[in-house]
């Protein structure tokens, strides 16, 4: 065997110069058919006209609205070819629909599949695609959030770490085996090549875990910092995780027990200031507040599920809090007298 | 308090505030059952499909049925119960109060104080594909753990049985010999005895793993698998789920079963390990006695490890198409065998494989089904991948399940999966092949709608428009099609002439409404109102009905039942020819202002004195024909459901039920109609000078009477018929309020006293305001969640205008005078006489 061959044999064509602990890794696209991956912010864009993907024969797939669903050029030639009329959720109730569209890029065929949600302004689109691939031994998935074709923007795209299915935003770091590093990201489209070195600015601990009041599971907790250049989610996290000191928000999270799920709408809650080489633990989740209103005509009042409203120790409000035909008790006292007046439960159909 | 199903509404409305009122609770002992709750017993079980079902009846003080149900020690309910099951039953009371539900079983019945609502659709999928394994009764819920847990239960699942006994009390088991069991120990023959946790109602086993870690494994019955966390698995390195050991004492669990690899999202103190699945305790005897704390496992099999499914297990983990083919080749006839069919082809697609490999996965999908089923598989598989857009799965689909036709337990799979093909390929261009599915389809399923629709397509793109105009009106009648087919015909309509000679007739309800007479429902009176000393007519009377496109169907009632008694009414009492057509006539005037006289005319009726409004309300869901005046006049009245006629605002009559209690609820909305027809009022209100003039609607009302505080008039424009297939098996809507003529928001009052006679009021509103108004209105909706409709019959034809003015109280929307006319203007008044000749009987729904 000659020395050249040898070299050819033990250098991967693929490989990158990378200066000392810095590590380069390439991410490749991979479309996904079953999305489940939960994202900390809404992907979906409103369809004017079209779906935006390029290819060789235009910028985009022309969509058009047609009665509950609509109808799609599927290959590109400018031809409606396809009417579809989604389905709807039976537990969420919105209309969705997966389309995939296919053409030329490059010269090169391609299928896009995406993901259609019928919101009240009209039918939204977003990527049913990632960029994934090893960093180290952390699984990544890059997530084109705004649906602007790149995978790069920071503070509005999404990765997943780990093999977790809940993504945080993406971030200028990142924690890979259990190291905070700073990670960059370059090039644009199906291939992304990603660079990460150790963090040098100043760190503290985060701990979402330790002060969490609540029976269930934690299935998901994002955090972004205030100034958006850092995300992380620390769901899994029992002792909390070092993260660049400063303040962040939370903004995404999900409990589950059994069957059932509760998320978070975070936007009551305030900042989460991590000070630099102290540890900062949330306390949110239980004692948990309810609160609901009610109608009342005369002698008849009425109460409805929808109404209630659950809100945590942190200010988050609890959402999705309502198994179905698990009902609360209701109990209506005389104000003066404190009597019971009426018992009541929403319906077992409820 | 109010009972209503879930996606109608939740609230709760609590009455009579101020007099103490505890939830009443009744006993389920009208079911006559003998059996005693005290005593508990044995349940015959079987597993079906992998789940654990149990035979059973259901009984309350109205009702007792057979049913089948889930058994899942860990579910976190009590009794789940399917709203049809629940309806049957009457679980709740017609104010929402629960009613408690009797479990009768052999010799022992078990009760609970209510209900609550499970997840249908899977309960439904569940009847369908194993219907033949569990007899003629339906899965319609699921025993839980708020049932179970009251009981000292024993898995006998090898045998057959789940025993329930009553707990033993806390002086029982304080004397029991050797007290609390704290550790693992194992008796003589071999049964293994340890200590249960029990946290949140749900029991945990003991289990030491990797290397002897303590963890909990939740002892579960829902799934056949036993499922180990996969966050778990993947820490060890074994994402395939071949952690090792798993021990309870002697007993290794890993030698029984191939763990399952899952997302166990469950709280342990230790660790959340796994669940037990059905399969693990078929090979013991399990006795939970949660008063002792105590769990006792007696190994009745020897363990005998299942290598197909970890080969599953592991083909999956890879996550590679190739290893799932793998699997398959290697077990073909396997339990799981079809799951991984599945997974093969979402993968293939995923990974964009070729043609031919997704054909392959389509055909080990269809391979791994049961030989009676794979054409409703197909069907399903279908269905879902042309939502998807993956027409070539849909076509390959097809082929194979009308391969498998003749043999599928659903006679009607294949012509469901022809019209599906039909459809596809009529979408990719193939329209020859399409129309030969399309035709196969007709004939197995001739009043199918987008069969008929979809036919319709391919005679309009061949040029042949009257018979494509046939299979559209065909089409028309079915909620699933009804909304495109009117798009259609009113496209094709006017082709008609270049393929043929007849003359043609311009497109419009009326034409649609002759075409599909006989093919819906219809209910006539039997005679014209006559008014007499007996029936004598004192003033004008309001009849409004409440009701809704989607509100029941034609088999179980709803909508229906009301739609076709309205018609009688309008028929009875408001035949078309007494409408005043743009000028005021006087009661028994011969002429009709405007109108050519005919012979026609000579016989016209008495000036009709009972007009007519239909409001839409957006329960269970919105439809095309609800405004905003409607949810507001609901409102006045105090209309929840719509299900109700009130007539003048103050007597309700029953607006709703079965076809064949149209009959019925004509003679009650009669009755009170003709009550307040006798019934001399103090007001009296015209509509005058009525016209239509470049989209623009106009006109006066002219009020006479005594003032008052509440008092207003509302000016309404209503359409004669709209089509709008629902569905509640109502095509053909009538007197449809659109609208209010007066343009704000608020009705025009009637409370200054100015010392006139009478208060002329004059309005004038562009119709396409008030379309623009009921799309609104619409997206309104659905930003609040209500859901959306599918917007069909949205704009107003002016043939069918009507105008209908009434004066009422405020206060309590009771109406005092009304009035009716047709504005002068509309096109097609040269064709009125034509209208009066050819006044249908006919047509209120399928």
């Amino acid at each position: 065997m000659t020395l050249l061959l040898l070299t050819a044999l033990l250098i991967p064509p693929t490989a990158h110069v990378t200066p000392p602990g810095q590590e380069a890794v390439t991410l490749s696209a991979r479309a996904i058919r079953t999305w489940e991956i939960e994202l900390p912010a809404d992907p979906f864009q409103k369809i004017s006209g079209s779906l935006p993907i390029a290819h060789d024969g235009g910028s985009g797939f022309a969509v058009s609205a047609s009665g509950t669903g609509f109808e799609i050029d599927t290959d590109g030639d400018g031809v409606l070819d396809r009417k579809v009329d989604g389905r709807e959720d039976p537990e969420t109730k919105v209309r969705g629909a997966r389309v995939t569209v296919s053409g030329l890029k490059d010269g090169e065929p391609f299928r896009y599949p995406a993901r259609m949600e019928l919101r009240p302004e009209g039918w939204a689109w977003a990527s049913s695609s990632v960029l994934e691939g090893m960093i180290g031994k952390t699984p990544v998935q890059l997530i084109d959030v705004d649906g602007n074709g790149r995978y790069t923007d920071v503070g509005t795209d999404a990765i997943g770490v780990n093999g977790s299915n809940v993504a945080q935003f993406l971030g200028e770091t990142l924690l890979v085996d259990g190291e905070l590093r700073s990670i960059a990201l370059s090039g644009e489209g199906a291939t992304v090549v990603a660079r990460t070195f150790p963090f040098e600015g100043q760190v503290g601990t985060l701990d979402l875990r330790s002060e969490f009041g609540g029976k269930g599971v934690m299935l998901g907790a994002v955090v972004q910092s205030v100034d958006r250049k850092h995300s992380f989610e620390l769901s899994a996290m029992e002792n909390g995780a070092k993260v660049p000191a400063g303040r962040y928000r939370l903004v995404a999270a999900k409990i589950g027990l059994g069957e059932a799920r509760a998320t978070v709408d975070t936007r009551m809650m305030g900042t989460i200031r991590v000070k630099k080489e102290a540890k900062t633990a949330l306390q949110w989740g239980a004692p948990i507040k309810a609160t609901f209103v009610f109608d009342r005509k005369g002698s008849e009042i009425t109460l409805d599920p929808e109404k209630v409203k659950y809100t945590g120790a942190a200010g988050e409000r609890w959402v999705g809090w309502d198994p179905v035909g698990k009902s609360p008790t209701f109990h209506i006292k005389d104000a003066e007298t404190g009597e019971v007046l009426v018992d009541a439960v929403f319906p077992g159909s409820c | 308090m109010n009972l209503v199903s879930k996606g109608v509404a939740c609230a709760v409305l609590l009455c009579g505030i101020g007099a103490a009122k505890p939830v009443p609770q009744e006993g389920p002992d009208g079911a006559a059952s003998q059996e005693s709750q005290a005593t508990g017993g044995s349940i015959p079980v079987k597993v079906v499909a992998g789940r654990l079902v149990v035979s059973c009846d259901l009984a309350t003080a109205a009702n007792r049925i057979p049913v089948n149900l889930f058994l899942e020690h860990e579910g976190r309910h009590g009794l789940q119960l399917h709203n049809r099951a629940a309806a049957t039953l009457r679980a709740e009371s017609a104010d929402g109060t629960p009613r408690s539900i009797a479990m009768l079983f052999p010799g022992f019945r078990v009760d609970v104080p209510a209900r609550e609502l499970g997840p249908e659709e899977e309960f439904e999928e569940f009847t369908k594909y194993h219907s033949a394994e569990m007899g003629e009764n339906a899965l319609v819920g699921s025993i839980g753990v708020d049932v179970l847990k009251d009981w000292t239960v024993t898995f006998a699942l090898a045998s057959g049985a789940v025993r329930l006994e009553p707990p033993a009390s806390d002086e029982t088991v304080a004397s029991t010999p050797g007290g609390i069991v704290s550790s693992v120990f194992v008796e003589s023959d071999g049964t293994v005895v340890a200590p249960l946790s029990l946290i949140d109602d749900m029991a945990w086993l003991p289990v030491r793993w990797n290397s002897g870690e303590p963890a909990g494994f939740m002892l579960g019955t829902s799934k056949y698998d036993t499922r180990i966390d996969v966050r778990a698995a993947r820490r060890v390195g074994k994402p395939a789920g071949d952690v090792g050991t798993v021990r309870i004492g002697e007993i290794d669990l890993s030698k029984y079963v191939a763990f399952r690899p899952e997302a166990v999202v469950e709280v342990h103190p230790d660790l959340a390990l796994g669940i037990t699945g059905i399969g693990l305790l078929e090979s013991f005897e399990v006795r939970v006695d949660r008063a002792r704390r105590e769990v006792r496992m007696k190994p009745i099999r020897a363990a005998k490890y299942p290598e197909a499914d970890f080969a599953f297990f592991s083909a999956r983990a890879k996550e590679s198409p190739d290893a799932l083919l793998g699997y398959l080749e290697s077990y073909p006839g396997a339990r799981l065998a079809p799951e991984a069919a599945r997974l093969l082809l979402d993968d293939s697609l995923a990974d964009m494989a070729s043609p031919e490999d997704v054909n392959a996965a389509v055909k080990w999908i269809y391979d791994t089904m049961e030989g009676d089923l794979r054409t409703t598989r197909m069907l399903d598989l279908m269905k879902e991948m042309a939502d998807a857009g993956e027409s070539d799965v849909v076509v390959a689909a097809g082929a194979l399940g009308i391969e498998a036709g003749r043999d599928d337990r659903y006679p009607n799979a294949v012509h469901e999966v022809h019209g599906l093909l039909g459809r596809t390929l009529l979408d990719r261009g193939d329209g020859d092949e399409a129309w030969r599915h399309l035709l196969s389809a007709a004939f197995g399923l001739p009043e199918d709608g987008r069969v008929n629709y979809d036919l319709g397509r391919f005679y309009e793109s061949q040029g042949r428009f009257r018979r494509a105009f046939s299979r559209y009106v065909q089409a028309v009648i079915s909620p699933e099609s009804g909304g495109l087919a009117i798009d259609a015909m009113q496209r094709v309509q006017p082709l008609l002439a270049t393929s043929d000679d007849d003359t043609r007739e311009p497109y419009s309800v009326a034409m649609v409404e002759r075409m599909i007479a006989g093919k819906v429902r219809s209910f006539g009176a039997a005679s014209p109102f006559v008014k007499s000393e007996e029936t004598p007519v004192l003033r004008t009377v309001l009849v409004e009905f409440f009701t809704n496109g989607h509100f029941g169907n034609e088999e179980r009632g709803g909508a229906i039942g009301g739609a076709l008694g309205m018609e009688g009414l309008i028929g009875h009492f408001s035949p078309d020819s007494g409408v005043e057509r743009g000028i005021e006539f006087e009661s028994g005037d011969a002429e009709v202002s405007g109108v050519v006289g005919t012979e026609a005319e000579a016989e016209k009726p008495e000036e009709a004195n009972v007009v007519f409004l239909e409001y839409h309300l957006p329960v269970p869901r919105p439809d095309a024909l609800c405004t905003s005046l409607g949810a507001k006049r609901a409102a006045q009245l105090r209309v929840g459901d719509p299900e109700v006629i009130v007539v003048d605002g103050a007597v309700r009559s029953a607006g709703a039920g079965k076809w064949r209690d149209a009959e019925e609820i004509y003679n009650r909305g009669r009755r009170a109609v003709l009550g307040r027809l006798a019934t001399l009022g103090d007001h009296e209100l015209d509509l005058l000078d009525a016209s239509y003039e470049d989209g623009v609607l106009s006109g006066t009302v002219e009020v006479y009477g005594p003032r008052g505080e509440d008092l207003a008039v509302e000016v309404v424009l209503a359409e004669g018929r709209v089509l709008y297939p629902g569905t509640s098996g109502v095509v053909v809507h009538r007197r449809v309020a659109r609208g209010s003529l007066l343009g704000g928001t608020e009705p025009l009052g009637f409370s200054e006293d100015d010392g006139e006679d009478e208060v002329t009021f004059e309005f004038r509103r562009p119709v396409s305001e008030i379309e623009d108004a009921m799309a609104a209105h619409l997206d309104q909706l659905e930003s609040e969640g209500a859901g959306s409709a599918p917007r069909i019959s949205m704009t107003i034809d002016p043939r069918e205008m009507r105008i209908i003015a009434f004066l009422y109280d405020r206060r309590t929307g009771a109406v005092l005078s009304a009035d009716e006319i047709i504005p002068e203007g509309i096109p097609g008044d040269e064709l009125r006489v034509l209208d009066v000749e050819a006044a249908p009987a006919s047509a209120g729904g399928r």
